[in-house]
């Protein structure tokens, strides 16, 4: 219960951060918040004008004032309006999300599933030559930046080869059906792939370090004793152990999938959250841009937050805390 | 190993060639980047060797020229990051309490939000720019190291010599500056090395949305340029893009490879543990003619270690047979090969340690001649293992049951409920009821987990268990239950047994022969009658001068205390509540002190004895100021010191002093002896009288009196250069630097091995008869303390349950724990 709460208390506190950023930094900015607020030349207007358009947007108020509507706004789902689309800001938003987790998701199963197989392999012939060439391929792919990666990506199978479309996540006039499914998987390949290549080192970092940890404790030694085959060490005895370092990682990995797909979506003009953080850098849509901005984090402390919870399930010591003296 | 430093030479070339580009860059580069020197998109040539870009700007002088942007956001990024993660741990991780709880939540608030998005929404209210990006990746990048290290100081303040400079009363400025940034500094370097590849990656990923700096064009920006500009619409998109994607790749991975070889994790990881598979059976020989009697035979084996200085003969040429039936008793101190040999006979020695010669003969086969799947069979089958740290011998996240079930499954076709019906009988048998058959390692007491720990040794019947050190870290009276116990089961099973130990009165009570270990050697053997004197409670210096009995071995001749000597020490009543969790105030209170009162008076020694946990150590923290009593006042020398603050507390250093457990731990491992000696003198000097001259001479005359002669030869040397028995001396010399009335002893002998703690204990006693000093030792080892101590006080879950003049206490035993511990000691 202790733990619970705290838990929560803690995201609590960085969602509040956060929306406490997001409402300082154009008031703080320099500049006029007026322009970052509205989104127009503020200046060329008379001073009649600019006051009537401050007072529409309460920007004329005391601050805490403004804060307060804020606030009330983002908890009754008052995001703001879109400049460009001129449609309310959560709108976009809720066509975007699930393009993001989508991408997301299957960038993290693959790269979990592909970093902790190497990771365990080499760990399992830790110091032996196998061992060390998956190390320093990983480390050469975990230094790639993911732009650079996709950009790569796309010179090569979309430029020169022709085999995968760069651009978007649905063909433009789709059929719909079977094929339009072949479509979007097809499309997803390739992002879906630039996030692993960045990703799947921290998993396997992560992952080898954990094994090689738990195989050197005594209880190791003590499996080994009691006559337990290669096999049994490795899997039934360090990996059980190695799995909590490596799920505690895989959560804190969360956020920087989701926040990476702003540079991968952005390249592959994928139409999901982050790719909407660009376009409204570029068009300076200011309050879209803070809302996807808010989004993420929301996505990334909820899902923070289901796997901090779910992590008794995996560890008995934590489960069955001081029950007995 | 090899290739964890072979990584990093590579990384730091690769650093220093592109550091070189970024300074050179004038003088190599053939154009100025920002003006056109050609047409647009042209293809790479002699002229331009990377081509144009879209508007005719050179881009390999557009690459070198990126070199100085990228790196020096990457690099000037690092150091602010790590000078704040830094100050943020110390003060944190020192201060505790509301500073280190708000820190720790803003470092939170930090890691929980995703990194890139809140550093794009701040970049594009705070504008372009190089110094922007700067702070900004630095107001995002300070927290992770801040938490790392400050986990660090956390750990370092527990430390004994933290403890030792706080108990000599050293301020918070001296200690974090001695004690703790000395000691953190190793892990600020990968910190550092890390905060420079993520601020790379960062400010690369930045500018590649068009938040970079315009002007000062890093590589990122190029590349945003490439791709804002449809360099995918011509074959420009080779040269424009692989080369500086290629920078960057390289200059974050080489941050990544020197933080490899630096990281404290790798270190040790990158050893290889296993026995590669290359690992040849060796040639066995069949000569070996088993006769009924002879179970195992141990001939000429020698196991060494690889280290940076060669080999390490650990077991050198030790021959051995164990008979069925037979208890075998090793004893020696430590460090003489005890364990490398116990692991050799299961053939379970991990690299850098190998078995290099010699046969290890089990009931006729050589167990060096089998392959690994031919000696699973053999491992927990025929032979079995009670490790060394059986606390840890357990694998925390399987039910105990499983464990045991385990042992039986792998040697034997049984059902899994089959098993673990058996394995519940067996827990009985070594007195774990059925009710905590299905607990967590971490739910049992640490002899309970030797008592799971002894029924997977025992589990499928094996003709001979190796116990290594099966008692270490146990109090007295638990170790004789877990004796009897694998006493009781070896006969009752017909089990051989070979009983590792540096205790000699332990191996004595169980073993039938005796072997002296010394060096690698064998140095002599015995039936154990023979060897040690069967009558006397304390061994007389058995066998060879290194392996003394643990207690002293001249009878008690304690200093009797004149009754009228004033009493130096009075405690009143002292009464310490141990609060859990204090965010949650109402939770589990514990008394680990209740009303405990004593006297020591000056000249006498005082012993406080008790069982583990009974709260002796935390009378001596209380009395030394590490920690506050909830209640009970302290009289030192007629006064009240019991809440005097740190400076008021530097003027008692003089008078008392604390000597710890661990002497491994009590010294800073970065200062030489004489400074570790001398830092009584020199924190006592900030507010007295004394000069360097002075302090030089004090030290010395202490080195001289603890027996560290010829001074001059240890003066400079490092606790890494000197054996346990040398540094606990140290320790020992530094408490009496100043001259004090009262010394505080936490069980010095209690780590080393036993010959080296009864030299230890000689001192003592002989530091006291020429300089009049008062002892609180504080013991479970109720033999130590008959031997040394005047007066006994018996400590009992944080109550004195009896106190008097020693032989008084022990002939008269009247609480049960007393009994116990007496018990125990015989």
């Amino acid at each position: 219960m202790n733990r619970f709460s705290g838990r929560i208390l803690a995201y609590g506190l960085s969602l509040f951060v956060a929306l406490t950023i997001n409402f300082a930094l154009p008031r703080l900015a320099p500049g006029d918040p007026a322009y970052f607020l509205l989104g127009r030349a503020v200046s060329e207007l008379t001073d009649a004008e600019r006051a009537k358009l401050l007072s529409e947007v309460g920007l004329d108020r005391p601050i805490l004032e403004q804060y307060g509507r804020y606030l009330a706004g983002i908890v009754t789902g008052d995001w703001g309006i879109s400049l460009r689309f001129g449609k309310p800001v959560t709108a976009i938003l809720a066509e975007r999300v699930p393009w993001t987790l989508l991408l997301g998701g299957s960038a993290l199963i693959v790269s979990v599933l592909l970093g902790m197989t190497l990771g365990v392999f080499a760990a399992w012939k830790r110091g032996q030559k196998e061992d060390i060439g998956i190390l320093s391929f990983v480390m050469l792919l975990d230094s790639m930046p993911a732009f650079w990666v996709a950009m790569m990506l796309i010179g090569v199978f979309s430029v020169t080869l022709g085999l995968l479309p760069a651009f978007g996540a649905v063909p433009i006039g789709a059929a719909g059906g079977m094929s339009q499914v072949i479509e979007v998987v097809r499309r997803l390949i390739l992002p879906v792939a630039t996030l692993t290549v960045t990703h799947v080192g921290s998993v396997f970092l992560i992952t080898r370090y954990s094994m090689v940890t738990a195989l050197r404790e005594d209880y190791i030694v003590m499996a080994e004793a009691k006559g337990v085959g290669e096999r049994g060490v490795v899997f039934r005895h360090a990996l059980r152990n190695a799995l909590l370092p490596i799920y505690t990682s895989i959560t804190v990995m969360l956020g920087t999938l989701l926040g990476g797909n702003v540079v991968v979506e952005t390249v592959f003009a994928y139409p999901g959250v982050g790719r909407l953080i660009y376009e409204s850098i570029l068009a300076r849509d200011y309050a879209v841009m803070q809302g996807a901005f808010l989004l993420i984090v929301f996505l990334v402390l909820a899902a923070n937050l289901m796997a901090d919870l779910a992590y008794p399930l995996i560890d008995p010591r934590v489960r069955r805390q001081g029950v007995k003296e | 190993m090899m290739t964890r430093s072979r990584l990093g030479r590579a990384g730091l070339i690769m650093l220093c060639a592109l550091i070189c580009l970024a300074l050179a860059a004038p003088l190599i580069a053939p154009y100025d980047p920002y003006t056109p020197t050609g047409r647009p998109f042209e293809a790479p040539s002699f002229s331009h060797w990377l081509g144009t870009n879209d508007v005719g700007h050179d881009l390999a002088s557009e690459i070198i020229y990126g070199a100085r942007a990228s790196l020096t956001v990457g690099i000037l990024t690092a150091l602010l990051v790590t000078f704040l993660g830094t100050a943020a741990a110390l003060v944190g991780g020192y201060c505790r309490g509301r500073p280190d709880f708000a820190l720790m939540r803003v470092v939170d608030c930090a890691l929980s939000i995703p990194f890139l998005p809140l550093a794009i929404v701040i970049s594009v209210f705070l504008g372009p720019g190089i110094g922007m990006e700067i702070l900004v990746l630095s107001a995002i990048l300070w927290a992770r190291p801040a938490r790392e290290l400050r986990a660090q100081v956390l750990s370092v303040r527990e430390r004994g010599h933290v403890q030792a400079a706080r108990a000599m009363g050293a301020g918070n400025f001296w200690i974090m500056t001695r004690h703790v940034f000395p000691v953190i500094f190793p892990l600020v370097v990968p910190q550092f090395v890390r905060a420079a590849n993520r601020a790379i990656f960062y400010e690369s990923s930045l500018s590649f949305l068009g938040l970079g700096d315009p002007v000062y064009k890093s590589w990122a920006v190029t590349l945003f340029y490439a791709n804002a500009r449809g360099a995918f619409l011509t074959d420009a998109w080779l040269w424009w893009i692989l080369p500086p994607g290629l920078c960057i790749a390289g200059t974050i991975l080489s941050f990544a490879f020197i933080g490899h070889a630096l990281s404290d994790g790798a270190h040790s990881a990158d050893a290889p543990h296993r026995r590669s598979s290359k690992d040849r059976p060796m040639p066995s020989s069949s000569e070996d003619h088993p006769d009924g009697k002879c179970l195992l035979s141990v001939k000429n084996l020698v196991t060494v270690f690889d280290t940076a200085r060669g080999e390490f003969q650990a077991v050198d040429g030790v021959t051995f047979d164990v008979n069925r039936n037979e208890v075998l008793g090793i004893v020696g101190p430590s460090g003489s090969g005890k364990t490398m040999l116990a692991m050799s006979i299961l053939h379970l020695v991990r690299p850098p340690g190998r078995i290099v010669e010699g046969r290890i003969v089990l009931e006729g086969t050589d167990l060096l001649g089998l392959t690994a799947s031919e000696l699973r069979p053999i491992r927990g089958g025929r032979v079995s293992l009670i490790p060394q740290n059986a606390m840890n011998a357990l694998n925390p996240v399987i039910p105990i049951v499983e464990q045991v079930a385990e042992a039986m499954m792998v040697h034997r076709p049984l059902s899994r409920p089959e098993s673990r019906r058996q394995a519940l009988g067996l827990l009985e048998q070594v007195g774990i009821s059925a009710s905590q058959a299905e607990d967590f390692p971490h739910e049992l007491s640490g002899g309970m987990r030797r008592r799971v720990v002894i029924a997977m040794a025992l589990a499928n019947n094996p003709a001979l268990v190796v116990a290594d050190e099966p008692t270490s870290g146990l109090d007295s009276v638990t170790r004789r239950e877990i004796i009897s116990l694998l006493n009781d089961l070896r006969k009752r099973h017909g089990t051989s047994l070979i009983l590792i130990s540096h205790d000699v009165r332990l191996v004595r009570q169980v073993a039938d022969t005796v072997a002296v270990m010394v060096s690698g050697k064998i140095v002599e053997r015995g039936p154990c009658s023979k060897l040690a004197g069967s009558a006397s409670p304390t061994p007389q210096v058995p066998m060879s001068p290194t392996s003394a009995g643990s207690a002293p071995s001249e009878k008690p001749s304690a200093p009797v205390v004149a009754e009228g000597n004033a009493a130096l020490l009075k405690v009143n009543n002292l009464t310490r509540i141990f609060v859990s969790d204090r965010m949650w105030p109402g939770r589990a209170e514990r008394r680990t002190l209740n009303g405990v009162s004593f006297e020591v008076k000056q000249g006498e020694s005082v012993g406080i004895v008790g069982r583990s946990g009974a709260g002796k150590t935390t009378i001596a923290r209380i009395i030394m100021g590490l920690i506050r009593p909830t209640a009970g006042r302290i009289f030192f020398e007629g006064r009240d010191v019991t809440d005097l603050n740190h400076g008021a507390r530097r003027t008692l250093l003089g008078r008392m002093h604390m000597i710890f457990q661990d002497p491994y731990d009590a010294l800073h491992p970065g200062m030489r002896v004489e400074d570790i000696v001398g830092e009584p003198v020199v924190i006592h000097g900030a507010t007295g009288d004394l000069g360097p001259q002075d302090r030089r001479r004090r030290v010395t005359e202490a080195l001289e009196d603890v027996g560290l002669t010829p001074v001059d030869q240890f003066r400079r040397r490092f606790p890494s250069q000197l054996s346990g028995g040398q540094r606990q001396r140290v320790a020992l010399a530094r408490a009496i630097v100043l001259r004090p009335s009262l010394i505080i002893a936490d069980e010095p002998t209690s780590m080393l091995d036993s010959a080296s703690g009864a030299e230890i204990l000689a001192l003592m006693r002989d530091l006291q008869s020429r300089h009049r000093m008062s002892y609180l030792l504080i013991t479970h080892d109720l033999a130590l303390a008959r031997a040394f101590c005047g007066r006994l006080i018996v400590l009992d879950r944080g109550e004195i349950v009896e106190a008097g003049p020693t032989e008084q206490v022990i002939q008269t035993t009247r609480h049960p724990v007393t009994r116990e511990l007496v018990r125990a000691a015989e």
